[in-house]
């Protein structure tokens, strides 16, 4: 069954049984914001939907069971979180000139650039995935937790979760195609 | 069916490699979305970041996040009580409104508002269902005890001051909701009534930078700009300001 937990929530300074709002949150705020983009978030939108997130986080954290891994029990909330945000009209209307990610000073300029047109690729890519397969293939393939673990994550049967990896590898592996071949179509 | 699945192909392996390695955002974004979180909220404090992690930085935050699960779990009366008075405590207490002191630090002397708004209820804002997965219950959890000790009797108007500002928050919060919502009428329905009721309240920096983003999600732009302009004459230095900037910046 399930592998060794992705993260365990942060011991700090609570006492047993608790889980300390703060200590989540600044532990698990990088994870929350990349999964959020990662499931389709625009960055323009992401400062909200990481609030509304973080919102549902502390109003649920009651029912967080600390025996288990905590960022399955997140990606389960931001799935529904960006669920509904992609029903919106807000995500509807097209919205120009997000602004730029964080930038690595440390990297040199050309690296950058590559590495960040690479996850640009990425999420490109993604968002061609139907939102149900994708954030499968993101909770197994970026943050290689084991599928038992996500189909508890998303309340979905096991095959369901086995099934939905295998057909978002097809259609992300198809997506993939159709970019390097317009790649190729821009080519001189 | 197998319990792993097959290994990812080497091309997309190598596809997926960057993502992989996407930086974390900026520590003061982190700290930016926690302070509005805690203003939605209805406790204050210093970013997530702050020296006093377990102490009183926001201790709202930490008696209400025990206070939920306990809440949950724990039917037991004397237990419940003491929830209570956590909960409130907390949120009376002194590590509550850093909003407020700004607000204080802004007007030397400020005059106390007598029209107390009566309940509102505080819907969620976020118009997302009940997230969490299927978990057994936690009976053994329990309230961190951010304030040991009975905090001091507090004078007529200190209490006056926390109904005050639980009012406005209940307010902000319902216009953050519209605007979530995208009822951007709503939203800035209740920033009127906000407006009226407390036109120098502690929570008026955010009144005003919810305007700004109600008037550009009504497509009235040209308030809007007036508005973000006034925003930034009066609170120069907000952390709101980006925000608002934010908003202006999605203007067709």
């Amino acid at each position: 069954m399930a592998g060794k937990p992705a993260s365990q929530l942060p011991n700090g300074a609570t006492a047993p049984g608790t889980v300390d709002f703060q200590s989540l949150y600044k532990q698990e705020f990088g994870y929350a914001w990349t999964t959020l983009r990662r499931l389709g978030v625009r960055e323009s939108d992401l400062a909200d939907l990481a609030h509304d997130f973080f919102i549902v986080v502390f109003r649920h954290l009651g029912d967080y069971d600390r025996a288990r891994p905590v960022k399955p029990w997140l990606f389960g909330i931001a799935f529904r979180v960006v669920s509904d945000y992609r029903r919106s009209a807000r995500f509807a209307r097209e919205r120009l000139g997000d602004p730029p990610e964080v930038v690595d000073r440390t990297a040199p300029a050309d690296e950058q650039i590559a590495e960040r047109q690479a996850r640009e690729a990425v999420v490109r890519a993604l968002e061609e995935l139907d939102l149900d397969r994708r954030a499968v293939l993101v909770m197994h393939d970026l943050d290689g937790h084991p599928v038992p673990e996500i189909a508890a994550a998303l309340t979905i049967p096991l095959a369901t979760a086995y099934s939905r990896l295998r057909l978002a590898r097809e259609d992300l592996g198809a997506a993939v195609k159709r970019m390097r071949a317009r790649e190729e179509g821009r080519r001189p | 069916m197998s319990d792993t699945p097959e290994r990812l192909s080497p091309e997309l392996e190598a596809f997926l490699a960057p993502e992989r390695r996407r930086p974390d955002p900026p520590t003061a974004t982190q700290e930016e979305i926690f302070s509005r979180v805690g203003a939605t909220l209805g406790w204050g404090g210093p970013g997530p970041g702050g020296s006093d992690p377990s102490g009183g930085a926001a201790p709202g935050g930490h008696a209400a996040a025990g206070g939920v699960a306990v809440a949950k779990h724990v039917a037991a009366g004397s237990l419940m009580k003491t929830v209570a008075t956590l909960v409130v405590g907390g949120v009376i207490g002194s590590g509550v409104h850093e909003v407020y002191d700004r607000a204080s630090d802004r007007r030397a002397e400020r005059t106390t508002v007598a029209a107390v708004a009566p309940p509102v209820p505080t819907p969620a804002p976020a118009p997302v269902a009940a997230a969490a997965p299927p978990v057994e219950p936690v009976p053994q959890a329990v309230v961190k005890a951010v304030r040991p000790e009975s905090p001091p009797a507090r004078p007529e108007h200190a209490r006056e001051r926390d109904r005050n500002l639980a009012a406005e928050r209940a307010l902000i919060e319902q216009a953050r909701t519209a605007l979530a919502r995208e009822q951007g009428a709503a939203a800035l329905a209740v920033l009127e009534r906000h407006a009226r009721d407390y036109p120098e309240g502690a929570l008026e920096e955010e009144r005003e930078s919810l305007l700004v983003q109600a008037l550009v999600g009504a497509e009235r732009f040209d308030q809007a700009r007036k508005a973000a302009a006034l925003f930034h004459r009066h609170f120069p230095r907000s952390i709101f300001g980006a925000v608002v900037d934010e908003a202006l910046k999605s203007i067709p």
